[in-house]
């Protein structure tokens, strides 16, 4: 895995940050601005309730003003207390339709002129209508009834009739149809999520819009102080509602106008929720958009970084192969010279067709050492998988190595009966290479009459094979650094200045390809072991 | 005893010179050449008991000479191994297909290996 690959991951999380952080403030704005426009919109629609509850008011008031001067006009009159009052009240009665009743009652509430024709004797006593007129002597409204004379749904207003000198001669009052009431309010196009009341003092429904069957003459379950309530309506709903009494009379008429605090959000919502949707959409098209221009930018950083490194394990590869081929003339003219089929060579001359075979083994060997570094750096190697003699290939590799060992006069033994096979699934040719490296670097880096020991045990479901020697001083600070590319601890630099710092780095990626792990420990003595474990078949 | 013979097909002329000396002091029959084209033209002429054969070569490569040997029913049946400085065939797993026997990188191997893996390859056919 490529170190850019590996950063890209990160940077697709870092993109969608980046846009969250562009986006949110602009988000968060359109949030308060719907906000602000939520709360104006609240106040808009409390201000229209008011509006309609004074607007019902008005209306009705002037409905109240035109009884009281019809009732001033009857009081004076000497018709509505003389012998033909009753037709007189009925010509009045068709001449305002509004009215559903008008009649004169003497002191003790006797009906004694009627507009609509009486068949028996009434007494209006008990009403509040003409009580209230006995004792206050002014204009006065009574409370919803149902009317003795036509059973009628109805409200009543009584003026007093007075004489000359002041005495109470009786009562002229007028009943008006609260269907017409009802039918006003229609007429004033409300707004039909507002309920529009007309209730009496008591709080008895007069007349309502929308029109309800029944509700005439029901007690309104709320408050009843003029302003904003928040109370509960004749259907169990809580609403806000705006009353507002109609005219100046004490004990006159109320216009409750109402609505539900859902109803009241609701154009509001609407908006805000139109906001919110388009902050929604604005938000995921931008990180949709941006993820994917992001993401096409990091896959064509990556494709260019892939070409580089495609352009410099080609290079890799030829410049290898083209070196190799001068290198092979010179192994195998000097193979042919050393065995001298051509003719014989002094002492002199042998030692140094050696030497140039020495070094042309090294650059041959570092070549190739080259070569698998580069193809085992490929995100996926290709490696030839077989069963391996894990001990057996030591004891190849240590035969290659006993001149080496000679010279050195190092010793090298097996911790393990010689005997034991230990098998491995792995590619042979680079567990060779593998192994190779560490006995040889073993082989090199140790003090002489030392010994070099190999161990190979299986573990679970591992092969664990150390090599262990006894050499060179490696510096705490070196050790986590052993294994890197073309490192070269101090030590090593001193005791063998030929070497590239590639061996144990191909070593490592070795046995990382075939899943294993390779690592590093160093005692107080200067006994250094490698560990690698690979998976036994 | 007739002479065992092979054809070494090598553009390095010091490889190709190297090889020629180690094959005749092992005696065998050599001819050598620095093309395939000019192989093809040895191969008329004389049916080797074995084929050396590099891959980059000037004009036609290794793998091409091959595909054109394997189309002769005489020439198809030689045992031709291939002798690179390329690293494995990476299908080296198909070799048979392919039309080889045996393949090994140059620089990793002495001409005596070279020769004893020739001769071995010959004895088994």
């Amino acid at each position: 895995m490529f170190p850019w690959k590996k950063a890209s991951r990160g940077i697709h999380l870092n993109i969608i940050f980046l846009i969250l952080a562009i986006i949110t403030p602009v988000i968060l704005f359109i949030f308060y601005l719907s906000f602000t426009q939520l709360k104006k919109a609240e106040e808009a629609e409390i201000n229209r309730l008011k509006s309609s509850a004074v607007l019902v008011s008005t209306e009705y008031s002037q409905i109240v003003e035109g009884v009281r001067q019809l009732l001033i006009t009857l009081s004076i009159s000497e018709q509505t207390v003389g012998p033909n009052c009753s037709s007189y009240l009925t010509g009045l009665l068709e001449r305002y339709q509004r009215y559903s009743n008008i009649s004169f009652a003497n002191p003790s509430g006797d009906v004694l002129c009627s507009g609509v024709p009486l068949t028996k004797d009434v007494k209006v006593t008990d009403r509040l209508f003409f009580k209230s007129t006995i004792s206050s002597k002014t204009f006065s409204v009574g409370e919803y009834s149902l009317g003795p004379v036509t059973n009628k749904p109805i409200i009543t207003f009584g003026h007093p009739y007075l004489n000359a000198q002041g005495a109470l001669l009786g009562v002229v009052y007028a009943s008006i149809d609260l269907k017409w009431l009802g039918r006003l309010t229609q007429e004033l196009e409300i707004n039909t999520r507002e309920e529009v009341l007309v209730l009496d003092w008591k709080g008895k429904a007069l007349a309502s819009y929308p029109d309800k069957v029944g509700l005439t003459g029901k007690i309104f379950p709320g408050s009843l102080n003029a302003g904003i309530n928040k109370t509960i309506g004749f259907d169990g709903v809580e609403k806000i509602y705006v009353l507002e009494k109609i005219g100046t009379l004490k004990d006159g008429p109320l216009v409750a106008v109402g609505m539900t605090e859902a109803d009241i959000h609701k154009g509001a919502n609407d908006e805000f929720r139109k906001a919110i949707l388009i902050a929604i959409i604005i938000g995921l098209f931008s990180i949709i958009i941006g993820y994917i221009i992001g993401s096409s930018i990091i896959k064509r950083i990556i494709s260019e970084f892939d070409k580089i490194e495609e352009l410099r394990r080609s290079f890799v590869t030829l410049a290898s192969h083209q070196l190799r081929t001068p290198l092979t003339g010179i192994k195998y003219l000097s193979e042919i010279l050393i065995s001298e089929s051509t003719g014989r060579l002094n002492v002199n001359q042998k030692e140094f067709v050696k030497d140039i075979q020495t070094s042309t083994h090294r650059l041959i060997s570092m070549i190739g050492t080259l070569l698998n570094i580069s193809k085992l750096e490929l995100e996926t190697p290709t490696l030839l998988i077989e069963t391996v003699n894990i001990s057996k290939i030591f004891n190849e590799e240590r035969k290659s190595i006993n001149m080496l060992l000679k010279r050195n006069k190092i010793s090298f033994k097996f911790a393990n009966k010689k005997s034991e096979s230990i098998f491995v699934y792995a590619d042979p040719k680079l567990i060779r290479q593998a192994v190779s490296i560490l006995i040889t670097n073993a082989a090199k880096y140790s003090d002489a009459e030392s010994t070099v020991t190999v161990a190979i045990l299986n573990k679970k479901n591992n092969s664990i094979v150390s090599v262990t020697n006894t050499g060179i001083l490696i510096e705490q600070d070196e050790l986590p650094h052993l294994f890197d590319k073309f490192f070269r601890g101090k030590g090593a630099l001193k005791k063998n200045e030929e070497g590239s710092g590639l061996g144990l780095y191909l070593c490592k990626l070795i046995i990382n390809v075939h899943k294993g792990n390779l690592v590093v420990s160093q005692k107080k003595n200067r006994e250094i072991t490698f560990t690698f474990s690979l998976p036994i078949i | 005893m007739k002479k065992i013979s092979i054809l070494i097909i090598e553009d390095d002329k010091f490889i190709l010179k190297a090889m020629q000396s180690k094959f005749k002091q092992a005696n065998f029959l050599v001819k050598a050449s620095s093309s395939a084209e000019e192989g093809l033209k040895i191969l008329a002429k004389l049916k080797p008991d074995a084929i050396i054969l590099d891959i980059l070569l000037p004009g036609i490569n290794g793998y091409e000479f091959l595909e054109e040997i394997k189309k002769d029913p005489v020439w198809n049946k030689i045992p031709v191994i291939i002798a690179s400085n390329l690293s494995e065939d990476p299908e080296i797993t198909v070799k048979e297909n392919k039309g080889y026997v045996d393949y090994v990188v140059k620089s990793e191997l002495d001409l005596d290996d070279l020769v004893s893996r020739t001769k071995k390859i010959i004895a088994l056919q």
